[in-house]
């Protein structure tokens, strides 16, 4: 079925006779006066206003000079110059350099450190120092054992033990268990040699006359 | 130029990885010295200043690189050591002067005048002053927005600020410099 046909029996709207074989050609006839008119409109029909020779091309430079006085009668954030702070020259170069110098270079001149205050070696510490004080109290008896110890046994017992030899001490010994300081050769000073003891004693002793008489 | 998601994350497990690490901190330093560089120099004013503070900011970085766990962006964490770097400077200075912080943001500004490494003219000085009478929060999102020209997002996570209350922040601060500005 032909698509006028369509229209035509179902709707009842009619097209002019060759309608659509002439539209392309009245179409391009529009396009080309529009385009003829338009250029009539840029080319010869101008506005009479004209600029000072020049104007457009110092306009950008004007405009940056208006500003700065702008900017000096009525500052306003949006015209102030940002760069007011400088650095001395290469500052940048030199000052990364400083930095890497007292961080990376630092630390690979000098060995590294070990603190003995690490968390490890702590824990580590408390650990050996928890176990020899469970040791403490597991093998070793407490003062008050010891004291318990001491009080089950008769005193007739501890006088048989010393008169049997067990502990014998020497004059030294007996001084140092009493933490008091005596000389032993105080002990003899004040004795006095009678002169027969003395006598009795030279006559025992076989001296010859040399080693006296060489005194 | 801020590095991407994972630019950032390699620098990181470079930074994290002794055998790698010298390299890459080199790389991390030519990255942000400037940057880092303007944000201290903004707050402390003086460029010697500024470069003690830099080289501390960095030092620091460099030591504590290793507990970095990576929960904000690197970028961000190096900027608040930064920021508390200046802060604590600042505070230290105005101790061993004896003065309040505003004392020394007034001493600061006067410094300008004669600083070597100013080159600011009469309405830039003036600038600076207006920013000076700001509290110190107002002046670090003045700062980081308008001579910075940070994202809000990329102050939110340097200061850990909503977006919002910057916005606020940075639009009472600048109705206050233009007041300053017209009145002085």
């Amino acid at each position: 079925m032909k698509k006028n046909n369509l229209h035509n029996d179902k709707q009842g709207f009619k097209i002019p006779k060759d309608y659509f074989d002439t539209f392309e050609g009245k179409l391009f006839d529009k396009i080309a006066k529009d385009k003829e008119a338009s250029s009539i409109l840029s080319d010869d029909l101008k506005s009479g206003f004209t600029a000072p020779e020049g104007y457009l091309n110092n306009l950008e430079e004007q405009l940056l000079d208006t500003l700065a006085i702008h900017k000096e009668d009525s500052p306003s954030l949006d015209l102030i110059s940002k760069n007011s702070f400088t650095t001395p020259g290469n500052y940048f170069e030199t000052v990364e350099k400083n930095i890497l110098e007292k961080t990376v270079t630092k630390a690979n001149a000098e060995p590294k450190v070990i603190s003995l205050v690490s968390r490890k070696n702590i824990v580590y510490v408390t650990s050996i120092a928890a176990m020899i004080a469970i040791l403490i109290s597991v093998v070793l008896p407490s003062d008050k054992k010891i004291e318990d110890a001491f009080g089950s046994v008769a005193i007739a017992d501890i006088q048989q033990y010393f008169d049997d030899g067990n502990a014998e001490f020497s004059d030294s010994e007996i001084a140092e268990l009493l933490d008091e300081e005596i000389s032993l050769t105080d002990t003899f000073v004040d004795e006095e040699i009678s002169e027969e003891e003395l006598e009795s004693y030279l006559s025992d002793e076989e001296l010859s006359d040399d080693i006296i008489y060489t005194e | 130029m801020l590095l991407n998601s994972i630019e950032e994350e390699n620098l990181l497990t470079a930074l994290q990885t002794d055998k790698d690490i010298n390299q890459a901190f080199a790389k991390l330093v030519s990255l942000y010295k400037e940057r880092l560089y303007w944000h201290i120099r903004n707050m402390v004013k003086s460029h010697d200043d500024t470069d003690d503070v830099l080289q501390n900011v960095f030092i620091k970085v460099y030591k504590n690189i290793s507990k970095f766990k990576g929960e904000s962006k690197l970028y961000s964490w190096m900027y608040r050591i930064a920021t508390n770097e200046s802060i604590t400077f600042l505070n230290q200075k105005a101790k061993k002067y004896n003065i309040s912080n505003e004392e020394l943001q007034q001493q600061l500004i006067q410094n300008l005048e004669a600083d070597v490494y100013f080159e600011g003219n009469a309405i830039q000085l003036k600038l600076q002053k207006a920013i000076a009478q700001l509290p110190q929060k107002q002046q670090q999102v003045f700062n980081m927005k308008y001579f910075q020209e940070l994202k809000y997002k990329e102050m939110s996570d340097i200061l850990e600020t909503s977006e919002g209350a910057l916005k606020a922040s940075y639009h009472l601060a600048s109705k206050k410099i233009e007041e300053f500005l017209k009145t002085n």
